[in-house]
């Protein structure tokens, strides 16, 4: 593969936590346990159809992460973003929503619990009209989540969740990559395209 | 119905009669024949006119070797076609970055699906995709290079080809057993679908961002009728076909549409075929 270029999202821990890089790099820190406990070896050729219940637990995760990311662009938009970045805003927001309903779906539960740890950490970045402020924040959420989908997805076991989950991961790259765009934050091309994200280690939490 | 004849005698059956009879009596004959027990010969439906014959797909196994030998031939495809992008020289400074940075991706790309092929003891696979070759970059080159606009039709181009492949490693990712070739189509997919995005960002700025289909819009054509292509064209990943319009409009001002889709039976780079180049 291509060498990786510098992410215009430091996920560095060293990072003071009030900055909105600071913010992106403790969404690595909200975790507790690993979501890699809960998988299994995978064959595909004998995966079952619907999600088990170990890809539950980590569904019900990936749900509340979807969740907090339409709620945050919700938040951008309530703080005045407008224009341009607040079409995509709209949009995004709208995305995200459809693949929690689409998740909670899938794993029969309600797409009604966010992620209270990761919204609050983000909020205060996400809560701002400045396009390119939005921009920056927005863009390193969507790396995040589609590097949170990639790791969960080695671990699914029913080709449901695998399936759904990758035709959303693609789609969160995409919207990251407009987000690069529009803040005009990649100053190469191995960054547009290659961005240094973490994912999350998301929290095995009780299903609702 | 009694038609006089030129005698002036009187005739039950004209000429239309007989040919109507005669038609009744054919298609009874074919009815009885099928509904025959001892009915022999070949048993596929009939064909009309002078179309080809149909190759039947070869029935080999499909495993991880053939998926990931298919991946990799397709990641050398569109790395030809970049070269030839690059040949035509038409691009400007910025551009020629771009589709540079493209090929040495998709180069890498299908030496990692080598390797990977490699290491499940299969043999890796160097050269483009004969079918796709041979049914669609040939004569989309030809279109693209005889156009009124080869500009246009080379971003489009680009577009289309990042989106299929891209398309390509979100499916094979779940056809995989293999956990190392599983994880190396979905960070392929997500490399490509960065690549398509990113394209239509650079080529169309923020009007390009969104496809309105997504809030219930329909598609938008430029001003010569082709669609316009955009970053984000779907709310999920999509694996589904793609048309692209390319080239000189004839003379009923209709262009070319070619329809792009993932690999089938008929594309895959079975472990019995001999590299083609």
């Amino acid at each position: 593969m291509t060498p990786k270029g510098h992410s215009p999202v430091d996920l560095d821990p060293a990072a003071p936590p009030t900055s909105r890089r600071g913010l992106i790099s403790a969404l690595g820190a909200v975790g507790l346990a690993s979501a890699a406990a809960l998988s299994l070896a995978r064959t595909a050729s004998a995966a079952p159809t619907s999600p088990t219940d170990g890809d539950k637990e980590l569904l019900f995760q990936a749900m509340r992460l979807e969740l907090t990311a339409a709620a945050l662009y919700d938040t951008a938009l309530e703080a005045g973003l407008s224009d341009v970045a607040g079409d995509v805003a709209t949009v995004f927001s709208a995305n995200h929503l459809a693949y929690a309903d689409k998740i909670a779906g899938i794993a029969g539960f309600s797409a009604d619990a966010r992620n209270e740890e990761v919204y609050e950490q983000l909020e205060s970045a996400f809560a701002t009209s400045d396009a390119e402020s939005f921009a920056e924040v927005a863009n390193g959420l969507e790396n995040t989540a589609a590097a949170t989908h990639t790791e969960l997805l080695a671990d699914y076991e029913s080709v449901n969740a695998r399936k759904l989950t990758a035709s959303i991961l693609v789609v969160e790259a995409r919207m990251a990559t407009v987000l690069s765009d529009l803040g005009g934050l990649a100053s190469s091309l191995n960054q547009l395209f290659e961005p240094d994200a973490e994912p999350l280690e998301l929290t095995s939490g009780v299903l609702s | 119905m009694i038609r006089r004849t030129a005698h002036g005698t009187a005739s039950r059956y004209g000429r239309r009669d007989a040919l109507k009879i005669g038609g009744l009596t054919v298609s009874a004959a074919a009815l009885v024949a099928a509904c025959g027990d001892d009915r022999t010969g070949d048993e596929a439906p009939g064909r009309v006119g002078y179309a080809p014959p149909i190759t039947d797909p070869p029935d080999y196994p499909i495993d991880d070797a053939v998926l990931l030998r298919t991946a990799s031939s397709l990641e050398l495809t569109l790395a030809l076609v970049y070269e030839t992008i690059l040949g035509i020289d038409l691009l400007d400074d910025e551009q020629v970055l771009l589709v540079e940075q493209l090929l040495e991706s998709h180069v890498a790309i299908a030496a990692e699906m080598g390797e990977l092929t490699e290491s499940i003891d299969g043999v890796a696979w160097e050269c483009t995709n004969p079918w796709y070759m041979e049914r669609l970059v040939d004569p989309l080159l030809v279109a693209v290079q005889g156009s009124d606009d080869p500009k246009r039709d080379i971003i489009n181009t680009a577009v289309a080809l990042e989106n299929i492949a891209a398309a390509t490693h979100q499916t094979l990712t779940l056809d995989l057993d293999d956990a190392d070739a599983s994880a190396a189509t979905i960070a392929a997919a997500t490399l490509e679908s960065r690549h398509a995005a990113g394209i239509v960002a650079a080529s169309r700025g923020p009007e390009g961002y969104v496809s309105p289909t997504i809030g219930g819009g329909g598609v938008q054509n430029d001003a010569q009728g082709i669609p316009f292509q955009f970053s984000v064209t779907d709310t999920f990943g999509s694996t589904g076909q793609i048309e692209l319009v390319v080239g000189a409009p004839d003379e009923n001002g209709v262009r070319e549409t070619f329809i792009l889709q993932t690999p089938s039976l008929n594309a895959l780079i079975y472990n019995e075929l001999e590299p083609t180049c």
